[in-house]
């Protein structure tokens, strides 16, 4: 097995869930070189949302390694990194009773980067404000989060994850809940982010439409193995 | 002495009910029963031992706190099977404990003490270390106030940013831990857990807004406290005891005043259409 260098290895990985015998992903081997937005896609139940999860070191690998930046997720130093990444969850719906407003849930992404009793600063509230603008959400940013559709949510969390700037996104199917017409609009706004701000986003989408000629790779899975790579730009790299 | 009782359960009571909110959106819940569990095996320990009841408890609550931080951040599943794991251990523990006391500490206020509380367990070194910590958890929670705000909100999204989350939950652990080992003394080994969860619950009931809940909840927990002794004082009952049938009482208050509020609001609907 070769080794890959690059910002996110991937080296044989394989995941199962605690107390399940099948590993959900198995022997999973990619390498992505630089920035770029890269598209897992596959059936349910492929295991794109595991591997998704693996990178981002919430879930720990059983055999080989995954390593952002040079760093093993499974390292305690691990957590420093993540404050480079933003995560957008697959299951974001808040219940009816969550009262935090829209502003204080986007704000809450700038909480890793702060020192004790360092309040959030005017500059970063209108970043907070000009991330809602982005997604089209400011009319509701003094709403309880809870009272929102699930679209609206789902906009309030991607516009929680723009507002650190991160260098990596992991995106687990962000155009889930987003009505068919915004889909192609939120997906090129992912591409702008990535090229302006040369970051590096992993989305997870069964659909593959809204990023058709805007992904630089798409990775397909398929029964937790890697199945096919494909590659429009240099940015990827996989024995496959 | 009397005056230390009521000044200690009030400020324990808004002391638990703060800890309380924390830990229950933080999905601690079965995690604090077995630390309570613990306290109570390490206060019926101590009755065999010979030594301090306050800080044999402190010293098994806290290292409870610790192996089970760790033991969490290391498997993700059967969490609340291993807590019931030691929650049975614990209340074991406690029972050979008592069952291991000479019959002169059996006869005495002491055991008594550790299993339903006694208004003059509480002596000025503990009133004081319960001040400290109401104090370190202020400045705590002062502190890291964005951080914490987004780990009540999403503890896994918080992770994912970044954010020390296995710090922050052993921090609350180890105050909890702290909190529930003096207030057992005077609530009692048996009941003490029941400071964090039913003020916690009401204020849930009363208000939807998280800062409102901890508020409301340290204010049931500081009026359950004196309450409930008064009560104890009043109809000679076990102090523990009256201080959590206070707290329940009150509890069941918010509900009904809840329930009506709502029926008020649905006529009021109903009429405008």
């Amino acid at each position: 097995m070769g080794t890959f260098r690059g910002v996110l290895e991937v080296n044989n990985v394989w995941v199962r869930y605690s107390g399940s015998g099948k590993p959900a992903i198995r022997g999973v081997t990619f390498a992505v070189k630089t920035h770029g937005l890269v598209l897992i896609t596959g059936p349910n139940g492929a295991g794109k949302t595991t591997l998704l999860e693996t990178c981002l070191g919430l879930l720990k690998p059983f055999k080989g390694y995954v390593r952002l930046l040079g760093v093993d997720t499974r390292s305690w130093t691990f957590t420093r990194i993540r404050r480079l990444c933003s995560y957008v969850p697959q299951d974001f719906m808040k219940p009816p009773h969550e009262s935090f407003t829209v502003r204080q849930v986007i704000a809450m992404g700038l909480a890793p980067s702060k020192y004790p009793f360092e309040p959030i600063s005017s500059n970063e509230l209108w970043m907070v404000e000009e991330a809602s603008k982005l997604l089209g959400i400011e009319d509701l940013l003094d709403k309880p989060i809870g009272k929102l559709s699930g679209g609206q949510q789902q906009r309030v969390f991607i516009a929680r994850a723009l507002v650190r700037r991160p260098k990596f996104l992991f995106l687990d199917e962000p155009f889930s809940s987003i009505d068919r017409e915004s889909r192609g609009w939120l997906a090129k706004l992912l591409r702008w982010y990535v090229d302006s701000a040369k970051a590096l986003a992993l989305v997870v989408s069964h659909d593959v439409s809204p990023l058709n000629g805007l992904a630089d790779a798409i990775i397909e899975l398929r029964d937790g193995v890697l199945s096919r790579v494909r590659c429009f730009r240099e940015c990827l790299s996989s024995p496959t | 002495m009397l005056e230390l009782a009521y000044i200690t359960s009030a400020l324990g009571g808004a002391l638990c009910g703060v800890l309380g909110f924390y830990v229950v959106r933080l999905g601690l819940t079965t995690l604090t029963f077995t630390i309570a569990h613990a306290a109570l095996a390490g206060a019926a320990l101590a009755l065999v031992l010979g030594t301090d009841m306050t800080y044999t408890a402190m010293v098994l609550a806290i290292t409870t706190s610790l192996v089970l931080g760790l033991i969490f951040s290391r498997v993700e599943y059967l969490r609340d099977t291993i807590c019931m794991t030691f929650f049975s251990f614990f209340s074991a523990l406690a029972l050979l404990s008592i069952y291991l006391s000479n019959t002169l500490v059996l006869a005495t206020a002491t055991l008594s003490t550790v299993l339903w509380g006694s208004v003059l367990a509480v002596t000025i070194d503990k009133a004081v270390l319960l001040t400290s910590i109401a104090l370190i958890l202020t400045v705590y929670l002062l502190a890291f106030k964005t951080q914490i705000s987004s780990l009540i909100f999403d503890k896994r999204l918080a992770e994912a940013e970044g954010l020390n989350v296995l710090m922050h939950t052993v921090i609350i652990m180890l105050i909890t831990a702290t909190s529930i080992s003096i207030m057992l003394r005077v609530v009692g080994g048996f009941l003490v857990f029941t400071l964090i969860y039913i003020p916690t619950m009401a204020s849930t009931v009363l208000t939807a807004r998280a800062n409102k809940q901890l508020l409301t909840a340290a204010l049931i927990g500081a009026l359950a406290g004196p309450t409930g002794l008064t009560i104890s004082l009043v109809m000679d009952l076990p102090v523990g005891v009256s201080i959590t049938l206070t707290a329940v009482a009150m509890a069941s208050a918010t509900m009904i005043v809840k329930g009506i509020s709502l029926k008020h609001e649905v006529k009021k609907v109903k009429l405008t259409q």
